[in-house]
Formats: C-alpha cells, structure tokens, sequence
C-alpha cells in the first residue's frame, strides 16, 4: 500500500467559539447551542474571505474525489498558533497556502490551481515509478 | 500548617474515602456489572453514545466539571471563615457527598437509557422539575455575566496601572482585524504588533509610580498611571466627590480594599474606610463598568471577524505568554529564591454567627456551604454527568473511577487554590493571580520588575474573564431573541435584545458586591446538587435498594441551600435596599432570584417527597430500565 500524498492548507477558517464545558451545556439545555454557533461562524470573515474558504473546500471536495485515499488534506487557520507556527516555518506569507509533503508548493491568488497541477504531476509519476 | 501537610492530608483521606467508602456503595448498592449494556454501546451513534476509553472519559469528565469554582470558592471562603473551615467542608463534603452526587447522577442515567437528569426528574418526579431546571440555567447565565462584570468594574477603578492596557487591547482589536482581513497584511507582522503593543501597554502601567512605604501605598504620579488618576478624579467630581453608593464585602476581595499595613491593618483610602467597612463605589466605577459594557457590546454586535476574534486572538497570546514565562519562573525560584511562604492565614478567622442587624450576615453555616460549591459538591457535575459522560461510558464499572474520581481530582484543585491564597498575599482572586504573577516573572527580571509584572497579571486576569464575558453577551442576545422574540417583535433587533441583558446585567452589578452573586450562583448550582440527590433517592427507592448514602446528603444540601438562600436575601435587604433608587432596584431584583430559588426549592422537594412515598408504599412501579 502507498503512502498517500500529504496536502496541508495554511487559510484564514471560520471561526466560532465554544467556552467551557459549563457554559456549553447551559446553552444546549435551553437550545440555543446551535443558533448561537451559527450565527458566529456566518460573521466571523469578510465577504471575500468567506467565499475564498468556500472555494477552498470545493477544491478538498474534487481533489478527495478525484484521488480518494492517496491523498490527506489537512487545514489550519491561518489566525492561531498552529497558523502562525506553520507559516513561519513554512515561510507563507499569502492565503491560501498549500504545501505538499513538507514543501510549500503555491500561496496566494492561484494557490489552489497550482496545487492541483502539483498535486496531479506527483501522484503521476508516483503511478509511473509503481509500474 | 504548611502546603506540605495539604497535600499529605488530601492524599491520605481520598484514598481512605475512594476504596473503603465508594467502592463498597458501587459493589453493594448500585452493583455495578461490567457485563450488562451501557447505553453506548446499546445506541452507539458516534455522535453523543460513543463507548470510550475510561482513561479518554477522565480527561473529559473532568475538564467538563472544573472550571472557575474549584479555584473561585475556596479563595472566597478562606477570606472569609479561615483556612479551616474552608479545609474540612472540602474533605467532608466530597467524602460524603461531592463523589456520591456526581457518581449517582452517571449511573442513574446510565441504567435509564441515557436519559438526562431532568428526562428522568419528569418521568420519576413530576413535570413541572424540567421547567424548574430551565429557569435555573437562564439565571445562572445571568449571575456569572454580573459577577464577572463587578469585578472587572472594580478592578478597573482601584488600579490605575490596568486599565491603559485594556483600552489598547480594544483598539489593537479593531486595528488586528482591519489588517488581517481587510488590508491582508502579513499574518506574523500583524501578530507582533497587536500582542506586543498589547503587552506593552500592560506593562507600562504603573511606570513612574512610587511606593509610599509609610501609607503602604503607589504614588500613582507615573505618565499613564497618573494620568488615568486625574481621569477618574475628573469623573468623580461630576458628584462632588461623593460615592453614589456604598457597598460592604465581607470576603475582603473586592480590588477597591487595600491590603493590609506592616500592623495588620487595612488603610482609609479614599474608596475604603476600615472602620465601617464600606467601600465607596464613585462614578469613575460606574465609568469603567460602562466602558466593559460598550466592549462587550461591540463584540456582540459587530461581525466577529472585526472585534470579537482579534480580540480573542491577541487575549490568547497574552496568556500564553505570560502564563508561559512565569511557569519558567516556578520552575526557577527554588534555584533562585527559595523562599516558600507558611501559611499566613488564620485557621479561623470568624464563625460569623454574631448578628448585626444592620450589617451583611455571613454565618458558616449555610454559607460556607453555598461559597464552595465546586471542589467539595456541586450540582452542575451531576448535569453534565447524566447528559455527557453517561452515553460514553463503556462499562458500568467504569462509573466510579470516572465520576468519583473525576470529583476526588477537582477536589485536589480546590486544595491547591486553598493552599494558594493561605499563604502571603492580599485581596481576592484577581489579586492574588496577579501579586502571583508579579514574583513570578520577579524570579527571571529582578525585583524592580514586580510592579510591571503585577499590573501584566491584572491585565491577564481582565482579559480571561472579557473574553468570555463579551461572548456570554452574544450567546445572551441570540437566546432573548429567540426565546421571546415572537411576543416582543423589538427583541429580535439585535441591537436591544444585547442592551436588554446588559441592563439586566447592570442591575445586578449595581445591587452589590460580587460576593453576593457568588453566593446566590452557589445557591442555584447546590439547589442543582439537592435535585441530583433526590432523584437518586427516589431512583433508589424505585428498584427497592437502600437510599441512605444519597438521602442524608440530599436532606443536608437542600435545607442548608434553602437556608443560605434566605440569608443571602436578608443581607441584600438590609444593606442594599436601604440606598434607595437604582442600587436598591437591582438588590430586589437579586431578592426576587433568591425567593424563586427558595420556591422552586419547595416545589422540588414536595414532589420529590411524594414521589418517594409513592414508591415507599409500592403505589408506584418502577420502569424496567431502570430496576435493572
């Protein structure tokens, strides 16, 4: 069995926030638990940004159907300590940042064009060398 | 009495109580069978039943029970009553008691399908306790929004080095989120440059301040300190310099009360007057309270992205920081300052029984009871217990070890924060966090650093509790649209459902001191606690096994927590009600909390009563579920 392809996203996510166990269970007895996540996590980017996740996960969704098990997405948000650990070691300066198997492949405006044609070539010819 | 023979004692008698007491109830009473279906495994849907690891479900069972009140309560009740008070409710009340209610409340539901306390207080008790259970949760949510907002306010008035700090966090909230989302700067630029400024501003606070050796007091004639000092003067001459009210805090931890001289004595200052005991509240409080009210309002109102979250952000990094560095200086200051405090508190320091009748009444019993809460029993573990850990319990036999033991570790938290503010040091939590903080980061910077340190761990202590205070507005403007939003159509603007809970919230900040909503929330979460017992003792009289160990307790928490209610009521009524206008409202507002959690008291326990005489005399069959 091969080892899949590792994918990991550096992008500004949605963002809701749960407090203590306590308070969380207070809000599910008197059901508002989900209204009230809801209502942060439509607020919580700008427009732009928004759309730029949503496209973000369109992109996980064909790459996952195009290539099933041989490749593991991860995504961090770019604003938490993961986030910024990642992107100094990493170097990414731009949003969405897509690094491959530990080397940053693209960021910015056409990030995720460029790690699809990255992604395509690597498992190519990982096919190739297997034949 | 030292840290040292704490933690031997706590050991000693959680291990005596945990195998020779709970052990035996588990295999003689509940009879717990590692082969009969828990009803994870029987529903098992991934989502809520979800059999799991018993070392996974510790971890969870006790992060879900330990939150503020372990740490909270022991301080409060120590400065009050003494260290030894304090010390024998933690190991007698969760001997007898603490493990048992939160043991019980797993297995009941455990052996009923995985049903919650109040779908079994319905089906076993009466209708009318699920009703019972929603008011207390909406009360409860009001009661820590006006604990945390008062001491915040508070801490805001008296320390002029803190609040520069939290005015730059703000303003380094809006900047953050304009550059990281709007202007897309650089992620790590922008992160050094709100934290840092953030950081700074705390620090800076008290620079150029003197210490008065003699008053035992800062000179606050610092650029920023003094600065903030001819502000609120500024404020408070609106009133001539006069109070517009005046408050007692029998626990001694309200920030505007000085800590005591090299005699022992606390100072007159000019918002404390030792003899009387009565702290001026002035307008620059109310000041600083609206001032926390207009942040928390931005934050629940605005997107999240442009206030609420870089705000978090930069709170989170802060804490981390500073937490970070003075854990280093822990680790250091038996290498390089070795000086480990004696306990300086006294034992006893009152009973409290004597009665003033104009003065706030703080007996030991009740009240000791309804100020430590968690830590010793608390009725909030047995909520999440029956709702969380019983539809992950994987054996029956797992429920002692993760329920019990899960109490017995938050009990050790609770010894720990007793052992905390017993050694030197002054004012309440919030203080006593920070002069923590102080000696900490004294160990790696020197001990000219204190005071900079000092005002970094207020500004912390500020910003844990914000972050989550302004979020609790959010959630508390989405449910009051909800909830009443269709019979008062103005509520679903978003704009006066957050202005409704916060002027809800004012009124209770404004009827007193802190320690007053402390202790009707301890009430609320006993009351919690006695309704938890009581379903286990008619659950146990149902299936015919002998409910002692869970009766007696529940017969104890539930007149002390009637007891303590009225107490609390009087106190309000004598020393609040009397100020007249806006102050004397919000006192009846908080007397009106403390009668229904006085009825509601009632109603459960004649239900519960003649549920169990149902059972006693065999009227009432029990469900198969449950006798199993």
């Amino acid at each position: 069995m091969s080892v899949p392809l590792e994918v990991e996203v550096i992008a500004y996510a949605p963002t809701a926030y749960y407090h203590c166990n306590h308070c969380e269970f207070a809000w599910n007895g008197i059901g508002v638990t989900h209204s009230a996540h809801r209502e942060q996590l439509e607020s919580s980017l700008p427009g732009d940004l928004l759309q730029q996740y949503q496209q973000l996960m369109q992109w996980i969704q064909e790459l996952l159907r195009r290539y099933c098990d041989q490749v593991v997405i991860r995504v961090t948000d770019a604003a938490s300590v993961q986030g910024v650990w990642k992107s100094l070691r990493y170097r990414a300066r731009r949003y969405p940042a897509v690094i491959i198997n530990g080397q940053v492949c693209s960021s910015g405006q056409e990030a995720l064009t460029l790690a699809s044609l990255e992604v395509e070539k690597r498992l190519s010819s990982l096919m190739g060398e297997r034949r | 009495m030292n840290t040292f023979w704490i933690v031997v004692l706590g050991a000693i008698y959680i291990y005596l109580v945990y195998n020779y007491y709970a052990r035996r109830i588990d295999r003689d009473i509940i009879q717990s069978d590692p082969k009969r279906a828990t009803p994870a495994r029987m529903y098992m849907d991934g989502v809520d039943f979800m059999p799991t690891s018993r070392n996974v479900l510790y971890g969870y069972h006790f992060k879900s029970i330990a939150a503020a009140g372990p740490i909270v309560g022991p301080i409060t009740a120590a400065n009050i009553w003494g260290w030894l008070p304090s010390l024998l409710w933690l190991a007698i009340g969760v001997s007898f008691i603490g493990w048992v209610s939160d043991y019980t409340a797993i297995m009941v539901a455990v052996r009923n399908d995985g049903n919650s306390l109040s779908a079994i207080s319905h089906r076993l008790i009466s209708p009318r306790t699920r009703t019972i259970l929603f008011v207390f949760i909406f009360f409860y949510l009001l009661l820590v929004a006006g604990a945390f907002m008062g001491i915040m306010a508070a801490l805001m008035a008296a320390r002029p080095d803190v609040p520069f700090g939290i005015i730059m966090l703000g303003v380094m909230g809006f900047l953050g989120g304009q550059m990281l989302y709007r202007w897309k700067m650089d992620l790590i630029v922008v992160t050094v440059i709100i934290v840092g400024v953030t950081i700074l501003a705390m620090i800076l606070g008290p620079f150029g301040a003197t210490w008065n050796a003699e008053k035992g007091a800062w000179n606050w004639v610092g650029p920023i300190n003094g600065a903030t000092v001819a502000f609120n003067k500024a404020i408070d001459s609106i009133t001539g310099g006069q109070p517009v009210m005046q408050v007692v805090d029998p626990t001694n931890a309200d920030p505007r009360i000085p800590a005591p001289g090299p005699d022992g004595k606390r100072p007159k200052t000019a918002l404390y007057d030792p003899e009387t005991g009565l702290i001026n509240t002035m307008p620059s409080y109310l000041f600083w309270a609206l001032f926390l009210l207009v942040f928390s309002y931005l934050s629940a109102i605005l997107p999240i992205w442009r206030f609420a979250q870089p705000v978090n952000y930069i709170g989170f990094w802060v804490t981390f920081l500073t937490i970070g560095i003075s854990a280093i200086g822990a680790l250091l200051a038996p290498f390089i300052k070795p000086q480990v405090g004696q306990f300086a508190l006294e034992p006893v320091k009152t009973l409290g029984f004597a009665l003033d009748p104009a003065k706030p009444w703080q007996p030991l019993w009740p009240m000791l009871f309804v100020t430590i809460a968690c830590g010793a029993i608390s009725g909030w573990h047995a909520l999440v217990g029956s709702v969380g850990t019983a539809r992950q319990l994987e054996y029956e036999t797992d429920g002692l070890p993760v329920g019990g033991g899960a109490m017995f570790g938050e009990n050790a938290l609770a010894l720990l924060a007793l052992t905390a503010v017993s050694i030197p040091g002054s004012g309440g939590g919030g203080g006593r966090f920070a002069a923590g903080v102080g000696s900490l980061l004294s160990v790696l910077f020197g001990d000219d650093f204190r005071p900079f340190g000092t005002a970094l761990g207020f500004g912390v202590f500020i910003v844990i509790v914000l972050t989550v205070t302004q979020l609790i507005f959010r959630v508390m403007r989405v449910t009051l649209s909800e909830w009443v939003g269709e019979a008062f159509p103005a509520l679903k603007n978003m704009h006066v459902s957050t202005i409704v809970s916060m002027v809800l919230t004012m009124l209770l900040v404004l009827s007193g001191t802190w320690v007053y909503l402390w202790q009707l929330f301890g009430a609320a979460n006993q009351l919690m606690a006695a309704l938890s017992l009581l379903i286990v003792s008619v659950w146990l009289k149902s299936i015919k096994r002998n409910p002692a160990f869970a009766l007696w307790p529940m017969l104890f928490m539930y007149i002390t927590t009637m007891a303590a209610t009225l107490v609390t009521a009087r106190n309000l009524l004598v020393t609040i009600v009397p100020k007249g206008g806006s102050i004397a409202v919000g006192g009846w507002a908080m007397i009106a909390i403390a009668i229904l959690l006085f009825i509601t008291a009632l109603l459960i326990g004649w239900d519960g009563y003649q549920a169990y005489q149902r059972y006693a005399r065999g009227e009432a069959k029990p469900s198969a579920a449950a006798a199993d």
